[in-house]
């Protein structure tokens, strides 16, 4: 009896601990539910029985580990008949439980991902660099005043939360605070604000729709924070809060 | 290197912010809260590490606070009013202080910290 088993049979269950960048990761079927319990992996592509996948083959990769699991979009380390499309050019990375189906498309000779389960919101690793400010303003975020940062990708979508609490501006007084996006995400639509609410504080309070505005500019990796009245945010040393979640979209 | 303590309020009130921040200001000019409304957790920040003296101090702070009103939070916006938002109040005091001048006898100058007080001293009457 053949190994490999057809598109339409039931699937192969298949784990790997592999962890880091994972180039034409071979799959035991055509039809498989690969459990990734490493840390992080980074799928760039996939084989099936160590030959190229035929049009139809399916793989449901399933985050049963404590960190996330990631394909990348057309990624040069694996065999172009073996790589991955989706719509994010980011690729697509999920949370704790979270999945990816891909299924093989004869033309154009890629994985697609078709399914997207994000899973539980994947933490942003604290980065002093992550957060600045306008002009000659300076934010200063200390790790401790990081109450939560996390976000969700599903497919072009993305879901942000920051909570920042006691934080401090100084340098010269200017209206916007920045913060850069994890995994090189790219804001696509200029001017986009879909979904957001939130507050900031500088002593004085400020909430609602208008706090966040998702920068403007062309290809921006940074999502910025100003007044609704767009003034200057007070310079101030441990009381600069800046909390809420937005969903706009990434390239 | 800034140093956290968090504290747990046995207030069933929230305080007013403004209010807080000034007493805890008076025990550390760095001092700056976290803090969830509707929980009883504070998690206070400051320049350099908490003394047990300063633990007490800030407790007793959390817990005696005035607590949130709608008219303490707006004599803090009042307070933190930008330029555009005095220069309404103030170019109203120019014409009523001309008016106050004209009368017979005169009347002084209302000065522009008395107006904003009395505009403060409203809003904490209604």
């Amino acid at each position: 009896m053949s190994s490999i088993s057809t598109p339409f049979s039931t699937a192969t269950e298949q784990a790997t601990s592999a962890t880091g960048t994972q180039n034409n990761f071979d799959l035991n079927a055509a039809n498989a539910t690969l459990y990734c319990t490493g840390a992080a992996p980074v799928f760039t592509g996939f084989t099936v029985g160590g030959a190229a996948p035929a049009t139809g083959a399916r793989v449901v990769l399933v985050n049963a580990g404590s960190g996330t699991v990631r394909v990348a979009k057309e990624d040069s380390g694996s065999t172009a008949a073996h790589r991955i499309t989706s719509p994010s050019a980011r690729g697509q990375i999920v949370g704790v439980n979270g999945s990816i189906t891909l299924v093989y498309l004869g033309v154009p000779s890629r994985w697609d991902v078709v399914v997207v389960e994000p899973g539980a919101p994947i933490t942003i690793p604290y980065t002093a660099g992550d957060f600045t400010a306008t002009g000659s303003m300076t934010w200063t975020v200390d790790s401790g005043d990081v109450q939560a940062l996390r976000y969700l990708q599903q497919g072009n979508q993305l879901t942000l939360t920051l909570l920042i609490a006691a934080s401090t501006t100084g340098g010269t007084a200017s209206n916007g605070l920045f913060f850069l996006l994890p995994n090189s995400f790219t804001v696509a639509t200029q001017g986009t604000q879909e979904g957001v609410h939130g507050s900031l504080s500088d002593g004085t309070p400020y909430s609602g729709a208008g706090v966040w505005v998702i920068i403007t500019a062309t290809s921006t990796t940074k999502v910025a924070f100003y007044k609704p009245d767009f003034a200057n945010i007070a310079l101030g040393t441990n009381n600069v809060a800046v909390q809420g979640t937005a969903v706009f979209y990434i390239d | 290197m800034s140093d956290y303590h968090t504290f747990t309020v046995v207030r069933t009130t929230e305080p007013d912010p403004a209010s807080l921040l000034a007493q805890l200001r008076a025990l550390d000019a760095t001092a700056g809260v976290q803090h969830m409304p509707g929980t009883k957790a504070f998690t206070l920040k400051k320049a350099t590490t908490w003394t047990a003296p300063q633990i007490t101090a800030a407790q007793n702070a959390l817990e005696t606070a005035p607590a949130s009103t709608p008219q303490l939070t707006a004599q803090a916006i009042i307070d933190s009013w930008d330029i555009a938002q005095r220069a309404f109040a103030l170019a109203l005091l120019d014409q009523l202080n001309l008016i106050r001048s004209k009368l017979s006898p005169p009347l002084g100058a209302i000065t522009p910290a008395q107006v904003l007080q009395a505009i403060r001293d409203k809003a904490g009457t209604l």
